[in-house]
């Protein structure tokens, strides 16, 4: 697994490649702290090019969802991989996380 | 029949060398990248299981593992010394609550049971057996494109 970033202003692009596993969920928890520390206003993490996604990853992207949400700022899943697509889908969070392309702005 | 065994004491340092050890039997044995990668996350969930709730009061812990697969299935079995638990009896999260209110927790083992054919626990003396099986014909996930 591999995390890199794209930063446009206070927006965070963060790019997840290969196995989202427990120990790459903390790494990717990490990077979301970091941003949040730096002042991101929008995190966007980018799963295009990630084989699945675990339980663990997904409980640190809905739990910064929720956080970030709920002080006016965003968190979105983009450009999903069809099978990360249908984990999220599985587990019943991929409507309220993954962005539509079109409301990217 | 492939048979694949091995055994770690849930402390982290083999669970890398399990990883690599199933990814060469999933190669070995012809498996669908997909297929091989549900399997690596129904075991990523269920190790992490262990080792995050079974081991706390257990100064010994022990995992065995066997895979033995056939051309179009595979029976998973894992076995643990930790705390009785079993994953079969576990609630569903129920998806018709708001993804805002909905608790996060028990998705791995959702996940587990989904992505599997069928489970199978029973306690045996100080151990927990859980049985998986799973179809290595058709991914229950999308191939990545």
């Amino acid at each position: 697994m591999a995390i890199r970033q794209n930063v446009s202003g206070d927006s965070y692009e963060l790019l997840v490649s290969g196995r989202v596993d427990g120990a790459a969920a903390n790494d990717l928890e990490v990077q979301v702290l970091n941003a949040i520390k730096s002042g991101a206003k929008e995190i966007f993490i980018n799963l295009s090019e990630a084989d699945f996604l675990c339980s663990a990853a997904i409980r640190v992207i809905m739990q910064h969802w929720r956080q970030l949400k709920g002080q006016g700022k965003r968190l979105a899943v983009t450009r999903p991989s069809k099978p990360v697509d249908e984990i999220l889908a599985m587990t019943g969070f991929r409507d309220a996380v993954v962005e539509n392309p079109a409301t990217r702005t | 029949m492939a048979d694949l065994r091995f055994t770690f004491d849930s402390k982290g340092s083999e669970r890398e060398q399990f990883f690599a050890e199933l990814r060469r039997f999933a190669v070995e044995n012809g498996w669908l990248p997909a297929i091989a990668n549900e399997v690596e996350l129904i075991f990523e969930e269920w190790l992490t299981n262990i080792s995050s709730y079974g081991f706390t009061a257990q100064p010994d812990p022990k995992i065995h593992i066997r895979i033995q697969a056939e051309r179009d299935h595979a029976r998973l079995e894992v076995s643990d010394n930790g705390a009785t638990f079993d994953p079969t009896r576990r609630k569903d999260p129920d998806l018709s609550i708001p993804a805002e209110q909905r608790p996060i927790g028990g998705l791995g083992i959702f996940m587990m049971k989904k992505l599997s054919r069928n489970l199978v626990y029973e306690r045996v003396g100080d151990w927990n057996r859980l049985v998986i099986e799973k179809d290595l014909v058709t991914p229950v996930l999308s191939p990545k494109t």
